[in-house]
């Protein structure tokens, strides 16, 4: 989770603290992800007891998280009560809070990050009005985008997630050829995700046969994000496209999965953009050199990036003993962190752009790393590099995160409750 | 009564609301599948709104209703507007983002695999 959405829901947390709504409450969490391990993270620091964890996938049930269960939905009605509180830090707020409404649970439901600004289940004039409003400003926004950029087609990047932009990126140039594209304006939320556009610019625009197109990046907040897609929805803007595979809500690509596994890759070239299978992907080509690259040892250092954003993490048990095993074989053992995330324990915090990324792996010889957007950037980095899998199901589907995220090239390895690391 | 009225009557009485926004290859095969494997749906389970002549409306599939060009028009107002409903269901294939379509065009899916989970 970023910054943002934690202290979101930290706010969240310490006014239902201050309004004395978990005392005494026997508190529920919905929705395993990430997300909601820090929220139970959170919870239990503060000293207090998540009875389980609701889960509509039936194959995470069954399991559990820090040994709170995860359990079906349906088991909330054993605890049915004004007492019992459900906490909901997915985007999907509005169908669980229904799907519990429905089993008659009485209890309250909180939302506590804002994940999903596009849904609200209600049809009453007061939401309609209110949405109305919101379209609005959207349109303000898109006004503005076009005075800045005119004549320049619109490419949204809805969410803030290195991988989703780097993959939209390695094919947009294909498909803004069909639409006969002279000029781009790509839009992101967050500078990491304008980074990783401007990985690829260089390669994009001195590429033979694209080179007249001229590509512009605009950051946005996720709100201002929001309300300008749905904008571009509401008057059907024809220069304007939403380049993800699953949001908004009027994304459907992801039903596929029920029938079949589509790799995301595949899914943003055939499913996103309509290009041929097997298309080639480009590659970033904008690459700086890390500006301390001197104080990496040549081929003897290992780059450790412990951290993703809508990934479940691993513990620091778990990254002691593969650093220890590092250490132990002589590595320099550093670790990629961003803003106040910590390195772990017996290596040295290192913080790299995403430029400049790469030259950092392959100066190391060495990456291991949570499978994140981050293994992206340097998929085609020279060097050894081991992306490690949580053993989870990709959203709702039968699919394992390996299924959907497997990185050619790569040692791909899925950290089950076995696991053992082996050097 | 407008298509507001009917939809929130809709939406407590149907699991599914599906919604045929324009004419689409997708949509008539759609159909046509359903038809031929008698009906997915119990009754009540589902509706189809649809504005303009369709070939499906005799083969029971469920309950279906032909909307007035001016209620597809305010349904695409309130549709684009926000996500008021996770029983609403639309096909469609607009331009502003990547559809189910493309996966049998670009040969990654066959009609019956999409028409199968749809």
């Amino acid at each position: 989770m970023d910054q943002l959405h934690y202290e979101e829901m930290l706010d969240n947390v310490l006014e239902l603290e201050r309004n004395g709504v978990f005392c005494g409450a026997v508190i529920i969490v919905f929705g395993h992800c990430n997300a909601s391990e820090e929220l139970i993270d959170l919870l239990l620091e503060k000293g207090y007891v998540v009875k389980c964890l609701l889960d509509n996938n039936k194959e995470k049930q069954g399991e559990n998280y820090r040994g709170v269960p995860i359990f079906p939905p349906e088991s909330i009605l054993d605890v049915n009560g004004e007492k019992t509180i459900v906490c909901v830090v997915t985007r999907f707020y509005e169908a669980m809070n229904l799907q519990l409404r429905k089993m008659g649970f009485t209890g309250a439901v909180r939302k506590l990050i804002d994940y999903n600004t596009y849904a609200e289940y209600s049809l009453s004039e007061e939401t309609i009005v209110r949405k109305k409003q919101r379209v609005e400003r959207g349109q303000v926004l898109l006004t503005e985008l076009d005075k800045k950029y005119p004549e320049s087609f619109r490419i949204f990047c809805p969410f803030s997630a290195l991988g989703d932009v780097y993959i939209m990126m390695s094919y947009l140039p294909y498909f803004l050829k069909k639409k006969d594209a002279a000029k781009c304006v790509i839009s992101v939320v967050g500078n990491a995700c304008a980074q990783v556009i401007r990985l690829f610019m260089p390669s994009i625009s001195d590429n033979g046969q694209f080179a007249s197109v001229d590509y512009q990046v605009e950051v946005y907040s996720q709100k201002d994000m929001d309300e300008m897609i749905q904008a571009a929805l509401y008057i059907e803007d024809k220069q304007s496209f939403i380049a993800h595979q699953d949001r908004p809500y009027v994304v459907n690509l992801h039903k596929a999965l029920y029938v079949k596994c589509i790799p995301l890759e595949q899914i943003y070239c055939c499913g996103v953009f309509g290009l041929p299978l097997g298309t080639k992907p480009y590659k970033p080509a904008n690459l700086e050199k890390y500006r301390d690259i001197d104080l990496i040892e040549k081929g003897n250092a290992v780059i450790f990036s412990p951290y993703a954003k809508s990934v479940t993490t691993f513990n620091e048990y778990f990254w002691k003993e593969i650093v220890n095993d590092y250490l132990q074989r002589g590595f320099q053992c550093l670790t990629n962190v961003v803003g106040d995330e910590k390195a772990l324990e017996g290596t040295v915090p290192i913080s790299p752009s995403i430029l400049e990324i790469q030259s950092v792996v392959e100066k190391a010889g060495h990456f291991v790393g949570i499978r994140s957007g981050l293994c992206d950037v340097i998929r085609y980095a020279d060097c050894k590099k081991i992306a490690l899998y949580p053993d989870y199901y990709y959203s709702d589907t039968k699919w394992k995160a390996i299924d959907m995220y497997a990185l050619e090239g790569w040692e791909n390895i899925v950290v089950g409750e076995n696991f053992k690391w082996k050097s | 009564m407008t298509i507001i009225d009917d939809l929130k009557i809709y939406i407590e009485q149907y699991d599914r609301v599906i919604w045929i926004e324009n004419d689409c290859d997708i949509a008539d095969k759609l159909m046509e599948y359903w038809s031929m494997i008698q009906s997915p749906f119990n009754e009540k389970e589902c509706i189809i709104l649809y504005a303009g002549k369709k070939s499906f409306i005799n083969n029971n599939i469920c309950e279906c209703r032909e909307i007035s060009d001016k209620e597809k028009e305010e349904l695409q107002q309130l549709y684009y507007l926000f996500d008021f409903s996770d029983k609403f269901f639309v096909i469609s294939e607009r331009e502003t983002h990547g559809h189910l379509s493309n996966y049998l065009d670009t040969g990654l899916l066959s009609m019956e695999e999409i028409l199968s989970k749809f």
